[in-house]
């Protein structure tokens, strides 16, 4: 999917502004926060999830390199989409996948490739270092492989603080 | 997408399968487990994608071994060579069309083949996984003794798998295709609810990695039927069982049963087992009350005491609880039966070598 996608941008624009770039803009500034996504997850129940929260920290996720427009959009924009079988997945597929480390993102993708021998198609094969700040959105807490969600607010500017740190094996 | 040597065959042919949930999932699901009705559940594994479709495989995994996997005992590699023959499904997004196709594991290029060491490790898989991988089943007993025709045979081991399944769907209720399931069974979505019979859609409910399965059967009076399943469900039966043994809650049970039934048929409610609905939103205020109050009794002598708030979990409505709950009884006064008369023990076989 990824690398359809990195066709349709194959003028090699690197991500670096806004994650409202190419993204539909729903209305309000980012003073009132308003999340990216807001049209789509106020139709799910509890989205984002009330254990969601703003936060300072860095985060790691998977890209393609150099990042292309669609390396931060969530899974629900992408085509063809996997289906989202719960509405807590359903919530989750608006967010964007990150690791808490370095390390527990390698792991991950280690392992996911074990089993899915092309996952690379489907996520990117890059990994892309970056902080978020409170003011660009909120996270889940993390899971107990290191993962969580975050559901950035429009305007957002988190894109720019990412770089991509290594390419995957 | 890679293009392979399969034939394409018809839908029918893996209709049996049904999703039941997750195992591996980065933004959306890679490999799902699905439930069948028949011996075998079903791996659904992601493998590729066009800009129109994505390519899974469906894997068919008898118990035994897809409870290894599940316990990172083996491979998937190992699991789909086992096979031998697998379902590609290529799934069109925009349509939700699948065409599916079968093809020989030996003719899958190595670019879909998962590794020799691909294990489904904690650091990858869902909650769901961890929580399936929880949940071991083990050896019961259901002891038979004296006189037993041929439909006794039928009758006893029929009847204790729908009051297990109905268990099943209670406890099971945090699991999404479980709920749904439970949910379409006591008919909240539709708002009223069709009449036919909630057990016999209960046994849809079950992968069969958790059904009832034999792995014993001897009789010369004594003997036993033994069984491979999720222990503490049979024990919810054993319990419930035990306790209706007593002269006192059975006749008090009977009695209400009677006068609910009575009730019913003068509020134009009764027809339980029947192709009759009933729409809820007919039933005044007052009788939904009197309903309540007829499962709160119930609950009471069947000694349960979170089931109520997991059927209001499921949004079922009091008259649909009752419909169940009676439909539960019914089928446990049968159990009762054979247990008074000797002729079945719950939960303990009469050979001397077995418990």
């Amino acid at each position: 999917m990824l690398d359809s996608e990195k066709l349709l941008n194959n003028n090699g624009e690197v991500m670096s502004g806004s994650p409202t770039a190419g993204m539909t803009s729903y209305g309000t500034n980012s003073s009132t926060k308003t999340y990216c996504y807001d049209a789509s997850i106020s139709q799910i129940p509890q989205c984002p999830p009330s254990n969601a929260k703003e936060c300072d920290k860095d985060g790691w996720r998977f890209t393609l390199s150099p990042h292309t427009l669609n390396c931060f959009w969530p899974p629900a924009r992408r085509n063809p989409q996997r289906v989202a079988k719960t509405v807590s997945e359903s919530c989750s597929m608006w967010a964007l996948s990150m690791y808490e480390t370095d390390s527990q993102a390698l792991l991950a993708y280690s392992k996911l490739k074990k089993t899915v021998r092309n996952i690379k198609k489907a996520v990117g094969d890059h990994l892309s270092q970056g902080s978020i700040t409170v003011d660009d959105g909120k996270c889940t807490p993390p899971s107990h492989t290191g993962h969580f969600d975050f559901h950035p607010y429009i305007n957002s500017t988190f894109t720019s603080s990412f770089a991509v740190i290594r390419k995957l094996p | 997408m890679i293009k392979l040597n399969y034939k394409r065959v018809r839908a029918t042919e893996v209709s049996q399968y049904s999703w039941y949930s997750d195992l591996i999932s980065f933004d959306g699901p890679l490999l799902s487990l699905y439930k069948g009705t028949g011996y075998t559940d079903a791996l659904y594994l992601w493998l590729d994608n066009s800009d129109r479709a994505n390519r899974w495989c469906l894997i068919p995994v008898e118990r035994t071994l897809l409870d290894k996997y599940l316990n990172e005992k083996i491979t998937l590699q190992a699991v789909m060579h086992e096979a031998e023959s697998v379902y590609i499904c290529n799934h069109y997004a925009s349509t939700d069309v699948r065409h599916y196709n079968l093809i020989k594991v030996s003719d899958i290029p190595e670019e879909y083949l998962p590794e020799a060491d691909s294990f489904l490790y904690e650091e990858i898989c869902t909650s769901d996984a961890l929580h399936l991988r929880n949940e071991q089943t083990s050896s019961y007993m259901l002891g038979l003794d004296n006189q037993l025709f041929i439909n006794d045979l039928s009758q006893i081991p029929k009847t204790f798998e729908q009051l297990y399944a109905f268990h099943y769907g209670l406890e099971h209720l945090g699991r999404t295709s479980v709920r749904d399931v439970m949910r379409k069974l006591m008919g909240n979505w539709t708002g009223g609810f069709s009449a036919v019979n909630i057990f016999s859609g209960l046994k849809s409910l079950i992968p069969a990695i958790h059904r009832p399965e034999v792995t014993s059967l001897q009789y010369n009076s004594p003997g036993h039927i033994e069984l491979n399943l999720l222990h503490d469900l049979a024990q919810s039966v054993q319990a419930v069982s035990k306790r209706i043994e007593s002269e006192f809650v059975f006749n008090r049970l009977e009695r209400a049963y009677k006068t609910i039934n009575t009730y019913l048929k003068l509020k134009g409610l009764s027809g339980f087992d029947e192709d009759s609905s009933v729409v809820v939103s007919n039933i005044s205020p007052e009788t939904t009350l009197v309903l309540h109050k007829a499962v709160r009794i119930l609950f009471r002598c069947f000694g349960w005491t979170e089931y109520h708030y997991k059927f209001e979990m499921i949004g079922a409505h009091p008259l649909q609880q009752l419909r169940a709950v009676m439909a539960y009884y019914r089928r446990l006064r049968i159990l009762r039966g054979y247990v008074t008369s000797k002729k079945l023990y719950i939960g303990k076989s009469q050979l001397s070598s077995r418990n």
